[in-house]
């Protein structure tokens, strides 16, 4: 029998991946991280602010912001987004006052506690209108023409969860289903989490190969930046952290930081075949996006991103021996 | 009756099912010349031109073109609106013989646009392994879009976007080769059938090939936009193949519809030219920072500015929840250059929050304090130094600041402007 070609050895390599079981408890964990920080970061934002804005601000799309040699963002178009972020309401209905708009920040920090205790509650009812709250409040941010805010991983990883099944359950039987088994439909689940950090930092890694030449993969003057930053901050009200100084004259790292981000982006789909690289690759963008803060910019949301894949189940079984092996010595 | 058309034709597919033919002519076979029997063969060989026009074979005449497209109209029983034209034209010679090239001219054109080929005179259907379908279209059609890309970034070299000499090279050469490439895959339509067929069985000195030419392509093209764009086009014959992938797999019990159709949604949402569709963007665009220490350290914004002619630095974290505070300043612009709107709304704005401040905290701190999650441009906590001398009512207004410090941080020069009062 002839050898398969190689495009469906690496296909059967794929779904060999995506089915490998794993708990479904990890997934519990990795929903209770992402309300977790969705709420942190709620509570961290005036989403008011959009009330005051001129009504004529009102939407600022990403050909307003570039020439045509420059516009990347080619589908951030009117009506698309306006579709996509439930803003299209405001084609009937005039914008909400800061009070209102507050109140419906309040909602959102609601549904994101009732996900994270009840779950994704009956026909996924609580994850539905846990999104549909929170893409209508970050609509106001994208439809500003701004798409940067740490938040795209966590809006996919709750829309992963809302199509995977697998045994999602409430917080108080969580206890019980860290005792269950391995399951195919877990694993599949979280096949879906792993997919959605691929796909976003691959497309990053992409983006590092058609925008840029190889030899520009080398022209990031990171620890000049850096000074610059620091220089900056010192003289106005932006922040930066005096630890970044340390890199002072390591020029260095101009030829191995940003040409090591963008290698990682393009080789982060293997850890979709091997699970075992998710806490090298959370170190590796924990201390990237670190980095980020030296040029005054946080991606806060991002450093702790990875540990929603982390192997929980894993961590509290090492732990608990631990504690056990004491005990057992005594 | 037997007639022989293309069946990868859009036109030509319609236009004979549309045919109302009179049953004196019995039984009517289409036979699609793109389809592999004895009859199409016979076809094939007998050196009729069956690109520039379809073939009737009745009654042991065969016919080719326009003398077939009369043929058929006479027998024809017109019922509709366009077989009563068609019948009407076929009966005027001289119209007949106007209009059918134009006929064969729009089935060239829609074939193009289908990512179709010409059907190859000398093909072998019997011996081909590979067989039309999407993948060899999207070869087609990629090699096609090169030339347009190509050509549209040559057009926009006469005016804003100039070429330097390395890139006009480029770029022609591009737009050249992918012509040569066109021709050759629309006038032998194996080639592209071919090269989808080595990709789909490619071995690894195949993907790495590939992987080249896909960096030569990009790297080909100066502008960002268009650099992207090629991406995408270079990608389309492996989008033919995560089709097929996701066709022949969703069903399968292993399988399924997510991790079927995976490899064809990382190909789009990765290589889509400026993917955008809210909460996803296609990721970081990559760009170089190159500083210049012969040049001083700009540091730009707006103060306020207070009765007594004290300034303070109006904090960026005012802004929040907008995190990238350049493009929020660059929507006021649009919408007014002289900033008259902005700076009403700043002073608004801080008129606002003053109250927040006074209780020592920034917008974004409102219920956590210090613990809140940063601003996205790090910002100084520093809510009680607009506090007493900077209350609402003792602003004087507020005024663009650009200053200039040497490496050293050292002041070299402040350039103001006027002052925006309050109101």
């Amino acid at each position: 029998m002839p050898e398969k070609p190689l495009i469906d050895r690496g296909f059967d390599r794929f779904l060999a991946a995506y089915n490998t079981p794993a708990y479904d408890f990890n997934l519990n964990v990795a929903r209770l991280f992402v309300c977790a920080f969705l709420i942190w970061k709620l509570f961290s934002r005036d989403f008011g602010f959009f009330g005051t804005v001129p009504e004529e601000i009102f939407y600022f799309y990403p050909y307003h912001l570039y020439p045509m040699d420059k516009w990347i963002l080619w589908t951030g178009l009117p009506v698309i987004q306006e579709l996509l972020t439930f803003h299209w309401i405001h084609w009937f209905l005039p914008h909400p006052s800061v009070g209102v708009l507050r109140f419906i920040q309040g909602l959102t920090i609601l549904s994101l506690a009732s996900l994270a205790i009840f779950g994704k509650g009956p026909k996924s009812v609580i994850i539905v209108i846990t999104y549909s709250l929170m893409i209508y409040l970050w609509g106001y941010l994208f439809l500003l023409g701004q798409e940067i805010d740490s938040i795209d991983l966590y809006f996919a990883i709750i829309l992963a969860l809302g199509i995977s099944s697998y045994s999602d359950v409430p917080i108080w039987k969580m206890t019980k289903l860290y005792h269950e088994h391995r399951s195919a439909a877990g694993g599949r689940a979280f096949s879906n989490l792993i997919l959605v950090f691929v796909f976003y930092y691959f497309a990053s890694g992409v983006n590092k190969l058609t925008d840029l030449s190889i030899l520009e993969w080398f022209q990031y003057d990171l620890v000049d930046a850096i000074e610059v930053h620091s220089i900056v901050a010192a003289h106005s009200t932006l922040d930066s952290l005096g630890f970044f100084r340390l890199f002072d004259g390591f020029t260095l790292f101009n030829y191995i930081g940003p040409p090591a981000v963008y290698i990682s982006h393009l080789t982060v789909p293997i850890v979709f075949f091997r699970k075992n690289l998710i806490p090298k690759f959370f170190l590796f963008y924990f201390l990237f996006h670190l980095m980020t803060f030296g040029v005054g910019i946080s991606f806060s949301g991002y450093i702790f991103v990875w540990t929603a894949l982390f192997s929980w189940h894993e961590i509290i079984d090492w732990l608990r021996a631990k504690r056990r092996k004491p005990t057992a010595a005594r | 009756m037997n007639i022989y058309y293309d069946g990868d034709c859009y036109f030509c597919t319609n236009f004979v099912k549309l045919l109302k033919l009179r049953q004196a002519v019995g039984d009517v076979h289409l036979i699609s010349l793109r389809e592999d029997n004895d009859d199409v063969r016979r076809i094939l060989a007998s050196g009729l031109n069956v690109n520039s026009g379809f073939v009737v074979e009745h009654e042991g005449k065969l016919l080719h073109g326009a003398q077939a497209f009369h043929y058929l109209n006479t027998l024809s029983d017109p019922k509709n609106i366009l077989s009563r034209v068609l019948f009407y034209v076929s009966n005027h010679e001289w119209l007949a013989r106007v209009l059918y090239p134009l006929m064969v001219l729009g089935r060239y054109f829609v074939l193009i646009l289908q990512g179709g080929a010409l059907i190859d005179q000398r093909r072998r259907p019997w011996q081909e392994e590979v067989k039309e379908g999407l993948g060899p279209r999207l070869v087609r059609i990629a090699s096609l879009l090169l030339i347009i890309v190509g050509s549209f970034r040559i057009w926009l070299a006469s005016g804003r976007y100039p070429l330097t000499d390395l890139f006009q090279f480029n770029v022609k050469v591009l737009t050249i080769a992918s012509l040569l490439v066109w021709c050759a895959l629309f006038f032998r339509a194996r080639y592209a059938q071919q090269i989808y067929g080595r990709m789909r069985h490619a071995d690894w000195l195949i993907v790495c090939s590939y992987i080249i030419l896909w960096f030569l392509l990009v790297n080909s093209m100066d502008l960002i936009a268009l650099r992207r764009i090629i991406g995408a086009i270079a990608l389309m014959p492996l989008v033919g193949i995560a089709v097929e992938l996701g066709r022949s797999n969703y069903k399968r019990s292993d399988a399924g519809k997510i991790p079927s159709w995976a490899p064809l949604a990382l190909l789009v949402f990765a290589f889509f030219p400026g993917l955008f569709l809210a909460p996803f963007y296609g990721g970081i665009a990559g760009w170089t920072l190159s500083v210049d220490w012969s040049r001083p350290v700009l540091v730009g914004g707006y103060k306020l500015v207070n009765k007594q002619g004290e300034e303070i630095w109006y904090n960026h974290a005012f802004f929040q929840p907008v995190t990238m505070d350049g493009r929020f300043q660059r929507a006021f612009e649009v919408v007014d250059p002289d900033h008259e709107l902005l700076q009403k709304f700043m002073l608004d704005n801080y008129k606002r929050i003053y109250p927040m401040l006074e209780r020592g905290r920034m917008p974004h701190e409102w219920a956590l304090g210090r613990l809140a999650y940063p601003s996205h441009n790090l910002s100084d906590s520093n809510a009680l130094d607009y506090v007493g001398k900077f209350a609402p009512d003792r602003i004087a207004g507020i005024r663009y600041v650009l200053e200039q410090y040497s490496r050293a941080g050292e002041l070299i020069e402040t350039k103001g402007g006027e002052l925006f009062p309050a109101p």
